[in-house]
């Protein structure tokens, strides 16, 4: 009886064994995710791929090819397997374009798939899995002109600043773009502001801005963007004001390196409204851009007009002293405000030092390396005119 | 009135050594990223030297450039999105520009005890589903957005870089 009790508890520990070891959770990462190119006729050109494991496990990739340029891709490898121990891999794969494409975006996508170790057809696949694509894009110019732009909108508190990235995908030079941005509360039209004019040649990218004063409120602008005859419209909705959320300090107290930090974030809620779901989210890096650390708050609510400490515990076990780059970002309801701060990190103490990131107002005030040695090179061809002047006049007047 | 000439060219000679040497010294000097570098990570430590001010824009005329200052350190990072950049550096005098890429990520989680999608990845996602019935659009998902499935036997969930 009591083997037999014994046999059964084996078998339901068997059991339960292999239930756990079946993996719940498939991830999966590529990088780059896209890469872009302009068509040129019979061009050839390879790509490097890393593939990345990020759940450090055990597993296999299956590769394949899709989209209409598929038939012109090749790929070095169809199946990769992955050790937990390998974070990345590296593959390659090469384009062959054909002598002519139709003018606009062509595409091929590169699927890597998680498919079991014994794999051996795509086609019976019968389990639920996760793919990742990296894509290789190829733009053929249009006939004529023809220019694409978008819309980003900074919000400057009592004014909108509208950058517009064009890029000319046309095969002829457009000589003046600009834009005319109209700007509308609730389908009532504020005025018009126009932009700076600039030429662009083909395959070049260059950026149109403009700037809107105005009150606190959401706002929408029709962005025409004209060019040569052409007219090629953007709408975006906008808000101006100032952020609902700002990060007052961050602080850590009896700090002792080797032990697990407690990184004090105070945040201040300006808005009316109680904000009911916001984490404070930590990335830091070492000296070469390693990243040394990925740390979360847990979720707090903020009451309206009051502030709020969130915390962060970072495990300092395995850290050195030194100085450390960091990105500190207040997530809120589908918002954030993002902070870049550097920490000192000492035997008995930890602080943290604010890195203004701004849009510059002023950019460029200083003088630029071209330009001071244009200015030194014109100084010296001006002495040495001079010079030869001076030196002739002597000659003439010794000759007489 | 050979030795004035003599005297005059070692002149400028010394002169332009000179005007080269304050230039070399005082001038900022680009460390890391290094030109056309390709960084595969959203944070970037940016390493100069004789600067107080870093100019980072996508694009070469920096018509709207974000801008760092940084009087107390030789490097300091930033988060940044997907892209191509440009970046130089201020101090006395403005030094070249360089040019960097911001890699793109895309990644994908299933996780089949909680039946949910979750964007692993530095950049917008589309998410469709391949079944035998065919492919299917399903959802698009912003950097680390979770996303509930139902979960059925043949499901490929893929994910690609959205425009």
């Amino acid at each position: 009886m009591n083997k037999r009790f014994i046999f059964i508890n084996l078998i339901l520990i068997g059991f339960m064994l292999i239930i756990i070891s079946i993996p719940s959770v498939f991830a999966l990462g590529v990088s780059p995710g896209r890469n872009t190119i302009d068509f040129s006729p019979n061009l050839e050109k390879s790509f490097s791929v890393s593939i990345l494991n990020t759940e450090s496990k055990d597993f296999s990739v299956a590769l394949s090819v899709e989209g209409d340029l598929a038939d012109y891709i090749s790929i070095s490898e169809e199946k990769i397997n992955f050790l937990a121990s390998e974070s990345s891999k590296q593959i390659s794969y090469s384009a062959r374009l054909p002598k002519g494409l139709s003018p606009g975006l062509h595409k091929a996508e590169i699927l890597i798939t998680q498919v079991p170790s014994d794999f051996e057809n795509s086609d019976v696949l019968i389990t639920t899995t996760v793919s990742v694509i990296t894509q290789l894009y190829v733009y053929v110019p249009y006939p004529g002109k023809y220019l694409e732009g978008r819309g980003d909108i900074v919000n400057k508190g009592t004014s909108a600043v509208f950058y517009i990235p064009i890029i000319s995908r046309g095969e002829e030079k457009i000589n003046e773009a600009y834009c005319e941005i109209e700007i509308y509360q609730e389908e009532t039209s504020l005025g018009k502001i126009e932009s700076n004019k600039v030429s662009i040649e083909k395959g070049e990218k260059k950026e149109l801005s403009a700037e809107w004063q105005g009150e606190p409120g959401k706002y929408k602008a029709v962005i025409n963007l004209i060019y040569d005859g052409k007219i090629e419209t953007i709408e975006k909705e906008f808000n101006l004001g100032l952020e609902n959320v700002d990060v007052l300090g961050v602080s850590v107290n009896e700090f002792k390196l080797g032990d697990v930090a407690k990184i004090k974030v105070l945040v201040q809620n300006k808005d009316s409204g109680e904000i009911s779901s916001a984490e404070a989210s930590m990335k830091i890096y070492g000296s070469e851009n390693e990243k040394v650390a990925d740390i979360k708050s847990e979720t707090y609510s903020i009451p309206a007009k009051s502030n709020k400490e969130m915390n962060i515990y970072w495990d300092t076990e395995s850290l050195d002293k030194g100085e450390y780059g960091s990105n500190l970002k207040i997530n809120y309801e589908d918002k954030f405000v993002e902070k870049n701060l550097k920490i000192d990190v000492e035997q008995d103490s930890m602080t943290f030092r604010g890195v203004g990131f701004v849009i510059a107002e002023d950019a460029g005030g200083k003088m630029s390396m071209a330009n001071m040695l244009y200015i030194i090179i014109g100084f010296l061809v001006l002495i040495n005119l001079v010079w030869i002047v001076w030196w002739m006049r002597n000659k003439k007047k010794k000759k007489r | 009135m050979k030795t004035k000439i003599l005297i005059f060219i070692g002149l400028q000679v010394l002169l332009l050594g000179g005007i080269f040497l304050f230039v070399y010294l005082s001038a900022p000097k680009l460390e890391y990223p290094v030109n056309g570098e390709v960084i595969n990570e959203d944070f970037v430590q940016f390493k100069f030297k004789n600067a107080n001010v870093i100019l980072v824009d996508d694009n070469e005329e920096f018509s709207s450039p974000k801008m760092l200052n940084v009087s107390d350190s030789n490097f300091v990072g930033i988060g940044m999105t997907p892209g191509k950049y440009y970046w130089k550096a201020v101090g006395n005098i403005e030094s070249f520009s360089r040019e960097f890429v911001i890699g793109s990520k895309v990644g994908l989680e299933l996780n089949k005890e909680e039946s949910t999608l979750k964007n692993v990845g530095n950049v917008e996602i589309n998410v469709s589903e391949k079944r035998s019935s065919g492919i299917s659009g399903l959802v698009i998902l912003d950097v680390e957005v979770e996303y509930p499935v139902n979960l059925t036997n043949d499901t490929i969930y893929r994910g690609e870089q959205n425009e």
